[in-house]
């Protein structure tokens, strides 16, 4: 009986999606209901954990629940502990959950909303996630060691060494991309500019209270300090209505680059208890709340989506970044469909925490199919605005102007019916100056989720609360990012440099850390910095170059566990991470090769540099200028090599593999893996 | 026998709420590391009882743990994209 319940529930599962799959395909005359999407993508991710994960743990890892996990064997209380599998479930999804699938899908908006909703759901289901859960699985199988050392006891000591600077690159462009959003997103908005402010008092507040009023009270501090921020939002309206507190508020670009710059350096140099934790803590919870309130608002209101499936864009000719719908949709989301950062996390914390094997198919699949649904609903939250508003926040003032006036024109003349009042009332509306040429996807995707939560609670009348509510959202979490991913990075340096002169390499020797820091935001810097100089906005060459170096840092990881997978001698099963592997080597070859030599200036680095020389060449740039194209001339060459040494690297990484696997299928060498002894677990008796 | 019935259900409910609360509160203790040091202590006093090398003395105070912890937690990647 129990048996056909099951049968008839999956059965209704799978209708289910086919009903939803079928509405959107047929839905052409009248806007799509969003539902659709989240039913069509849950039905998906539905069938692919109960099925597919099923088959990948059984056949492929054999998972066993009776091996004794490293959290078991080497349970010190400190970094090796078994943990219940839904909290360890939160914390992994909290650590692979960025800005990236927000702000990814946001961008990719541009071509449709079909085309990014697919690819998440396509992507996450046979790449992401089964990325996320081989590296898992291997990491618990070698006491929780990391993709590097993964690479390089299983594949060579080479691929070891490219991994560990692909990863160093890769933090590199991330962060300056990151930090580039939050740039866009808070430049002369004093409200956001004000919100932002307060959370580095509030977070040092937090800090001070756990480290000297109440240790360990987390908890306690926490719910302080989420009081403190959403009191912050709420003042940060009377700021901007104020004239004096307003201009003390308003900066350009530039300076706020700068200030996150120095933030950078302090947070990467300062105690961590005293910033960085307290402001981690801020996020997660704001991040796991928001992101829950952003499914039930869409569930509530059920918006229609205003966005075409496909734009006239998909030829390439996009507005916010150019290039065509293959490969630039499919680098421009990278989390939320596949994240090669997630192995990091996968090979990190995660496998030495886990108290049974069979729990890392809920933690390594399930989470990552979370992640695509967020995904989904920044695509939905991007798609319900009218699509000329769409266009004319995230597009630079190089592509359609700087006035409303110009841009109400030159997106109308694309076929998006836009009048200029409509995005002043909107900016009115939300207590901004304006909303246009907001690059970066963050103000796009904070005025749909304002949408959809104000047409939940409180009416028009709370737009303008709502939407800084959201860009707070978004910016603490990116800060996050930034802080802790600068502080590794320095790590990193610093554990390199040791290997030159050993005090370098001291984590607590102030001279190295302040120079390894300097050196590192000084890298990140420099990126944001062109971005914020760049007319084109920026993100139209860091988003792509970000995408790229994620992605092939996922190739890295399914490369590795392709090896494994043979080494294990289930070589008929290595299409389960060879196929994702090969579909990114594709995707990403093609745009690095794009990136760099295509004739179109506004894809090729190359030819954007060889452009602005004939220009200089020919005395067409008033003198004035001659200076800062000469800048864009060197950051797009800068750009090019940049591109080329990291498909450099994976090209090694895959050639090194290509070898190995070469010599254990031909039988010229012997399959030795690097698997931790079988111990049996003290809980295997229970079942 | 009415009102002991409610009476009963009564109590029943209170102590089902209290039973749920301590758990959705020993679950966000959990989740938030609150009680990682308690944990750690238990064990490191556990492997000191049964004559662990480590001895007495290696059991970190609060201040230490936490200090370690979250130096631990931010040399790694640990924050993703």
């Amino acid at each position: 009986m129990r048996k056909l319940l099951t049968v008839i529930l999956w059965v209704v599962i799978a209708l289910g999606g086919a009903a939803a799959l079928g509405a959107i395909a047929l839905e052409r005359d009248e806007p799509l209901n969003a539902t659709w999407l989240v039913v069509a993508a849950v039905c998906c991710y539905l069938i692919a954990y109960r099925f597919y994960s099923a088959f990948i743990a059984a056949r492929l890892m054999a998972l066993d629940e009776n091996r004794a996990t490293p959290a078991e064997r080497l349970d010190n209380g400190r970094d090796f502990v078994p943990t219940n599998k839904w909290v360890l479930m939160g914390h992994h999804f909290a650590s692979i959950a960025g800005p990236g699938p927000l702000v990814g899908p946001t961008l990719a908006a541009q071509f449709g909303y079909l085309p990014g909703t697919l690819w998440l759901v396509v992507g996450a289901v046979l790449g992401g996630a089964v990325q996320d859960f081989v590296v898992l699985f291997g990491s618990i199988r070698r006491n929780g060691k990391s993709l590097t050392q993964m690479a390089r006891e299983e594949v060579s000591r080479t691929t070891g060494l490219v991994a560990l600077f692909a990863i160093l690159s890769i933090l590199v462009i991330l962060l300056a991309v990151v930090a580039l959003v939050v740039t866009n997103a808070l430049k002369e908005s004093a409200w956001a500019t004000f919100t932002i402010a307060a959370t580095m008092p509030v977070a040092m507040l937090m800090g001070l209270y756990l480290r000297f009023w109440r240790p360990g009270r987390i908890l306690e501090a926490t719910a302080l300090g989420l009081g403190l921020v959403v009191l912050a939002v709420v003042s940060g309206q009377w700021v901007a209505e104020s004239p004096a507190w307003a201009a003390a508020f308003t900066w350009p670009a530039m300076t706020l680059a700068l200030l996150i710059i120095v933030y950078g350096f302090a947070a990467s140099a300062l105690p961590v208890w005293l910033l960085l934790a307290p402001r981690d803590y801020l996020s997660t919870f704001i991040k796991l709340a928001v992101t829950f309130a952003l499914a039930a608002g869409i569930l509530f209101t059920r918006p229609d989506i205003q966005m075409p499936a496909l734009t006239r864009f998909v030829d390439g000719t996009g507005p916010i970044f150019a290039g065509t719908v293959f490969p630039f949709c499919f680098i421009t989301i990278a989390c939320g469909a596949v994240s090669g950062f997630h192995s990091l996390i996968s090979s990190g914390t995660t496998p030495k925490m886990i108290t049974r094997e069979g729990h890392a198919r809920m933690i390594g699949y399930g989470s990552m199919l979370l992640e695509s649904l967020v995904g989904v609903m920044a695509m939905i939250a991007a798609c319900v605005l009218q699509p000329g508003v769409y266009f004319a926040i995230n597009s630079p003032a190089g592509i359609v102007g700087a006035t409303t006036g110009e841009a109400a024109a030159t997106i109308s003349a694309w076929g998006f019916p836009l009048e200029a009042g409509t995005m002043n009332e909107l900016a009115r509306s939300v207590g901004e100056q304006t909303l246009l040429n907001r690059t970066g996807g963050a103000p796009a995707l904070a005025v749909g989720m304002a949408h959809i939560f104000s047409n939940t609670l409180g009416g028009a009348r709370l737009l303008g609360i709502w939407y800084h509510f959201a860009i707070m959202f978004e910016v603490v979490f990116i800060l996050t990012v930034l802080d802790t991913g600068t502080r590794v990075a320095r790590f990193m340096l610093q554990d390199f440099l040791g290997h030159v002169w050993k005090p370098l390499g001291r984590t607590s020797w102030y001279p190295s850390v302040l120079a390894t820091s300097a050196l590192v935001v000084g890298a990140w810097g420099y990126f944001l910095y062109q971005g914020v100089k760049d007319p084109l906005g920026g993100i139209n060459s860091l988003w792509p170059l970000f995408g790229i170096s994620n992605q092939l840092l996922a190739t890295v990881a399914l490369i590795v566990m392709t090896t494994i997978i043979i080494k294990m001698g289930k070589r008929r099963l290595a299409w389960v991470t060879l196929a994702p592997a090969a579909w990114l080597v594709s995707v990403t070859m093609t745009a690095s090769w794009q990136k760099i030599f295509h004739s179109n200036p506004r894809i090729g680095f190359l030819s954007q540099a060889r452009e602005l020389s004939e220009r200089l060449a020919t005395g067409a740039v008033p003198a004035e200028q001659v200076g800062e194209v000469e800048r864009l001339i060197f950051n797009n060459q800068l750009d090019a090599v940049v591109t080329a040494a990291l498909a450099s690297m994976v090209l090694i990484v895959i050639l090194a593999a290509a070898w190995e696997w070469y010599g254990i299928l031909s039988g010229r060498k012997e399959a030795v893996l690097h698997e931790t002894p079988y111990v049996v677990s003290q809980w295997a008796e229970a079942d | 026998m009415e009102n002991d019935k409610r009476e009963m259900t009564g109590r029943n409910l209170v102590s089902a709420i209290r039973h749920l609360s301590s758990r959705v509160w020993g679950f966000l203790r959990e989740a938030s590391g609150e009680t990682a040091y308690e944990r750690y202590a238990k064990k490191a006093r556990g492997s000191c009882a049964s004559g662990s090398p480590d001895g007495k003395d290696s059991v970190l105070s609060p201040d230490e743990f936490h200090r370690q912890q979250l130096e631990e937690k931010y040399s790694k990647p640990n924050r993703c994209c």
